[in-house]
């Protein structure tokens, strides 16, 4: 069956979020990220699941200018980031670093000493409620109006992750928009199938 | 009220402005036209449908009783179509009633209060330029296909306007209904700069171009704000239309128009208007997929259709790129070649999967960006 593809149309020109949506996942790194003074030697490393936000709270902490924040903290050479502790300490500057992915291996001693004792934030998995305002928060940004009981329908059925729920609600825009009607049940379910396979399986 | 009206005048302004009053209202009075008979000889019409409305001017042969009045837009319209031609039709309003007696006939109708009758309040309308009634006409013409008729993606629903600085001050013009967009740009015209975006309604689009219909050799002048925009069409005693803009955000457009599609084919536009026209005869469903082939110079058309066979046929064409296949919805491939009046039209194709540039040529004011069809 032949179907349309649908222009990549976005609202925001660089694909940043409008906002940060605060709930039972993240709401205690937030209140730390408002407290940096009290970060044992001001530092404090964030870590959480792909698409949770981290990037922005560090964004948002740096705007702040409460402190400095390194995005990726991970990824960057070891040495240099010990560099950096050193001058936020002297400076005696807040720093908070960002990591991603699963565990931070730290290969230099003296660094893995300072990050083990700095405080350690984690975003973990959303609730109901969260998850609602991460879908509405979501849509809100795509320009998506979700037809009344979305909220209702999708919550029980979504994957309880950042990332999925940001994949259903780009499969519902992106489905609505292909199929040039508003976004009502037939075009939620069909974004959950897309996403997870049909609820119920077909027996041959 | 009392005034008297040539006929074909009466016929021509209500013909304007009846359009804008819905066929449905829940309010009453968004049913009527607003008759505002002045001291001066003219005679003023009035609708509205609450985001939009349009007031005309018309010459009067007489004015005895200067006043103002709503009676029913479709009905007062329906009567002054079949008066006879030539006749002077005479408005008097007395108790509540309207009186229309032209030649042998007489009509007595219902009339609601003018003070009831609402008004957009246009308020400050900080930016003001004129555009030549045809540009006006062609950016239309090239663009509200291309109109979302989607009603919760409301930021569609419309054309949305913005200037740009681009190798010179440049005003643009854009439509999109996510499956296809359509751009038009023209010089900046004294006075737009500055100028807020706007997202200008389907309807209102619509009024306009039946307007610019009857006036394409003069200018139209236009002043808006962020919220309200106001045409105005041969100046005194002429035509106003104002508009309710969109309150939304157009999406960042210009992300989605290719820029390094290197695959360029060139063909008449016509013969593969008629091409894709005649292979889609054959398909089924609602979207008439039609696939293209690409090879050296020429182009194959092609549908399969599960119930009445398949239909192919081959134009030659200007292509040097790789071959590929790359299909398209035959309605919006025709949408947009009957948009080209020259003897070549461009497509820019990077792949099966990429939007595709249309355009007449560099030069073109209009370029039109169409998303491919998986087939």
């Amino acid at each position: 069956m032949p179907s349309q593809i649908v222009l990549p149309l976005s609202h925001r020109q660089d694909g940043g979020a409008d906002r940060i949506v605060v709930g039972n996942a993240n709401e205690d790194a937030v209140e730390a990220l408002g407290t940096p003074d009290s970060w044992p030697f001001r530092t404090a490393v964030l870590a959480g699941p792909p698409r949770s936000g981290k990037s922005l709270l560090a964004c948002w902490f740096d705007a702040q200018e409460r402190g400095d924040a390194i995005d990726g903290a991970n990824a960057l050479d070891e040495a240099e980031l010990f560099h950096r502790w050193n001058r936020a300490q002297e400076d005696g500057r807040p720093l908070l670093l960002v990591i991603d992915g699963e565990g931070w291996e730290i290969a230099l001693p003296d660094l893995k000493s300072r990050m083990g004792a700095a405080l350690q934030l984690e975003i973990g998995v959303p609730d109901d409620t969260m998850l609602a305002a991460l879908i509405e928060a979501h849509a809100a940004q795509r320009g998506l109006a979700l037809g009344e009981g979305a909220l209702t329908y999708l919550v029980p059925r979504a994957e309880r992750s950042f990332a999925g729920i940001e994949r259903l609600v780009a499969e519902i825009d992106r489905l609505s928009m292909e199929r040039k009607v508003a976004a009502t049940q037939s075009v939620w379910r069909d974004a959950l199938e897309a996403i997870r396979g049909p609820e119920q399986a077909s027996l041959l | 009220m009392k005034a008297t009206i040539e006929r074909a005048t009466l016929l021509r302004s209500l013909g304007h402005v009846q359009s804008v009053v819905e066929r449905r209202n829940t309010i009453p009075i968004l049913s009527n036209v607003l008759i505002e008979a002045g001291e001066g000889g003219a005679v003023k019409v009035m609708a509205t449908d609450l985001d939009l409305q349009v007031v005309e001017t018309m010459p009067a042969a007489s004015v005895d009783t200067p006043g103002a009045i709503t009676v029913s837009a479709h009905l007062l319209f329906d009567i002054a179509r079949k008066l006879p031609e030539g006749t002077q039709v005479s408005l008097e309003v007395a108790d509540n009633r309207m009186t229309v007696k032209a030649g042998r006939s007489r009509f007595q109708l219902p009339t609601l209060p003018r003070d009831d009758f609402p008004v957009i309040v246009e308020g400050d309308l900080p930016t003001s330029f004129e555009l030549p009634a045809k540009v006006l006409a062609e950016l239309i013409d090239r663009t509200r296909f291309a109109i979302s008729t989607e009603e919760t993606r409301y930021y569609l629903n419309g054309i949305f306007f913005h200037v740009a600085d681009d190798d010179k001050p440049v005003l643009k013009a854009a439509a999109t209904d996510g499956h296809r967009l359509a751009r038009y740009t023209i010089d900046q015209p004294d006075g737009a700069d500055g100028m807020p975006d706007v997202i200008v309604p389907r309807k209102a689009v619509a009024e306009l171009r039946k307007l610019l219909e009857e006036a394409l050799d003069g200018n139209v002048e236009i002043d808006l704000s962020a919220s309200k925009i106001r045409f105005t069409l041969g100046g005194e005693g002429g035509v106003v239309l104002t508009s309710k803009l969109i309150d939304g955000t157009f999406p960042d457009y210009s992300r989605v128009i290719p820029t390094g599609n290197d695959k360029l084919l060139k063909l008449d536009p016509r013969s593969f208007f008629e091409g894709v026209d005649r292979v889609a005869t054959i398909a089924t469903e609602k979207t008439r997929a039609v696939k293209m082939g690409l090879d050296t110079d020429k182009v194959t058309l092609t549908v399969t259709s599960p119930d009445n066979g398949t239909a192919a046929e081959e134009l030659p064409a200007d292509y040097k790129a790789d071959g590929f296949e790359i299909g398209f919805n035959a309605t919006y491939l025709k949408d947009i070649l009957s948009q080209i009046d020259n003897d070549t039209v461009e497509l820019h194709l990077a792949d099966a999967g990429a939007p595709t540039l249309i355009r007449k040529d560099e030069k073109s004011p209009a370029l039109y960006v169409l998303m491919p069809m998986r087939v």
